[in-house]
């Protein structure tokens, strides 16, 4: 080979090379406001998703109890006064003013926000936003796994951690704890009983007046009570035989009959929020 | 023909050189790119775990109160000594524990610094007011904590027993195994003359809130009256001492307080009232009750207002 050749070819070569650099390069350049501005919005709309779906299932809101009070809604957050669940009374009130959310969103950004049981995951439920983000460049999507509290009263009946004497003088296997109940509470709401086999209950109250009854999943005792309750803010102890199961006292002011089975078996949802822009 | 003479390779070089240089602006932006991705990534984890770390230590703080009026109480009650300022040194307890358990979080790289500002008593004499200011945060992390709070702490919870002090204190009474026995001190300490109706009284101490939160339904029928009885519960009172102030084993106090019964041992028409602050108080404020009794072995003295209170 001569020298003459082997230096046109190394040119070409290196030609070539500057050529694929170049183009490659003044591509870049091209598309790198492009780039960067898509990369930012991801990014951006990777921290609106992960910012919403964590001021929704982290946080109470502000304030605490918008959900009493919708017109004073500072920020939106699901998380119950008092507990780390998610409070059904705030999730239906959003359901039922689906656009309070809006304003967490920049204009050209889309969202829904849906909801279905872990088990059942075509029982789907728009709670918030649009149903369908049609015609998106780019859309994200982040799941959650939740567990409501359907703002009962729960009082559970499994442990007996104290050594109180019970007025029925009852042996361990047995749970017994004195209950504030009157005319009020019992025309305001609803006791239950839930339990995860079979129980025996006895209610007794300060004139030594008892009423018996056995459990089986659950048991509404209004009417138990309404026997032995005279006045207003009367004591009344339960007594149940927690022996074999897993038993809880449930008061409901909110008719929510059909979640009383969550008590014992908490049931798991999905909380799903999609953005787009 | 000849275009460019690179015998020593100088221009091959100066080409590689100038295809350096784009290479390395890409790998520059690609890098800062990602650094800034994992720098959010991170700052996030660590205001998450800072947040759930001061969680755990305000639940933790809380049980540790607890254990420090069980502490404290028992102390107190088992040597028979008297606190001079019950809320500081009650302070001084929880401190050290505190900042024993400010330890722990530290082995996981989160500095919490917990001073507790004060203990006090509440409006509700079953609860304990603890006033702390908290800053949590992580090593080399520019997220932060800081808080200033008042909790409320139960000093009834049956995993740690408070015990009331005070029959020890005023009396001498010997304490054992959650209650005290009088002997003959309470009758000796009693100035009114039926006191020998409290000789050999036995006391448990365990300060317990009585469920019968509706006062007169003691009296709706004795076997109330005899579970509440059986069971030791405290009540609330203006006239009480509170937990603070009969760690002191002090007879006046200015916070709402609590009171119980102290069962008499000897049946008379009238004996001095069977409340613990009529027996325990100053030897010139003791008064007479009369003779209720429960069942065939339970009797009480109860005076006129007691007996309205308890719908005896």
């Amino acid at each position: 080979m001569n020298s003459k050749g082997q230096i046109m070819i190394e040119l070409l070569f290196y030609l070539i090379i500057i050529l694929l650099i170049l183009s490659v390069v003044i591509y870049l350049m091209a598309t790198l406001d492009d780039n960067q501005v898509t990369r930012i919005n991801s990014r951006e709309l990777n921290n609106i998703l992960e910012d919403s779906i964590a001021t929704l299932t982290e946080t109470t809101g502000k304030p605490s109890n918008w959900d009493k009070d919708i017109n004073n809604v500072v920020t939106v957050g699901l998380r119950s006064n008092d507990n780390s669940l998610i409070s059904y009374n705030k999730l239906m009130q959003l359901k039922s003013n689906y656009r309070l959310m809006n304003s967490y969103f920049p204009s050209g950004v889309d969202y829904s926000l849906t909801l279905y049981p872990k088990n059942s995951p075509n029982d789907r439920v728009l709670i918030s936003g649009s149903e369908y983000l049609d015609n998106r460049k780019q859309i994200r999507s982040k799941s959650v796994e939740v567990v409501f509290d359907y703002d009962y009263t729960i009082i559970p009946f499994n442990n007996r951690s104290d050594t109180d004497i019970c007025p029925l003088n009852h042996n361990d296997t047995w749970a017994c704890k004195a209950l504030t109940i009157g005319d009020t509470s019992l025309s305001n709401g609803e006791y239950y009983i839930v339990t995860d086999t079979s129980a025996s209950y006895q209610l007794t109250n300060t004139y030594s007046q008892n009423v018996s009854g056995k459990s089986s999943g659950v048991t509404n005792i209004n009417d138990d009570l309404e026997r032995l309750v005279t006045a207003d803010n009367q004591t009344i102890y339960l007594h149940i035989c927690t022996k074999d199961n897993t038993t809880s006292l449930v008061y409901d002011t909110n008719n929510r009959q059909e979640f009383l089975n969550s008590v014992i078996k908490p049931e798991i949802y999905i909380l799903n929020m999609k953005v787009a822009i | 023909m000849k275009i460019i003479k690179d015998n020593r390779g100088y221009a091959t070089g100066i080409i590689m050189l100038i295809l350096l240089i784009p290479i390395l602006l890409l790998l520059v932006i690609t890098i800062e790119e990602y650094e800034h991705d994992v720098n959010s990534t991170v700052e996030s984890l660590e205001s998450n775990k800072i947040k759930t770390s001061t969680e755990n230590f305000e639940e933790e703080l809380i049980l540790l109160t607890k254990q420090s009026l069980h502490e404290v109480s028992l102390d107190v009650i088992g040597s028979g000594r008297a606190l001079t300022n019950s809320r500081k040194e009650l302070k001084e307890v929880l401190q050290s524990k505190v900042d024993n358990a400010t330890t722990r979080f530290l082995e996981n790289n989160i500095i919490i610094s917990c001073h507790i500002d004060g203990i006090d008593s509440s409006d509700n004499p079953f609860d304990i007011e603890v006033h702390y200011s908290l800053e949590a945060t992580l090593n080399s992390s520019k997220s932060k904590i800081s808080k200033k709070e008042c909790r409320l702490v139960e000093i009834t919870d049956a995993d740690y027993p408070v015990y009331d002090p005070l029959p020890t204190l005023k009396t001498g009474a010997v304490f054992d195994d959650d209650r005290v026995y009088y002997l003959n001190r309470l009758s000796g300490y009693i100035t009114l003359d039926a006191g020998e109706a409290y000789s050999n009284a036995v006391q448990p101490v365990t300060v317990r809130q009585c469920p019968y939160n509706t006062y007169p339904e003691h009296g709706n029928h004795n076997n109330t009256m005899l579970n509440c009885i059986k069971n030791h519960y405290y009540h609330n009172s203006h006239d009480g001492l509170c937990l603070l102030c009969r760690l002191e084993n002090r007879t006046s106090c200015k916070d709402y307080g609590f009171e119980t019964f102290i069962i008499p041992t000897v049946v008379m028409e009238q004996a001095p009232a069977s409340i613990d602050h009529v027996l325990l108080n100053d030897k010139n404020a003791q008064y007479n009750g009369n003779n209720i009794r429960l069942d065939n072995n339970t009797i009480i003295y109860l005076d006129n207002g007691h007996k309205v209170k308890y719908g005896l």
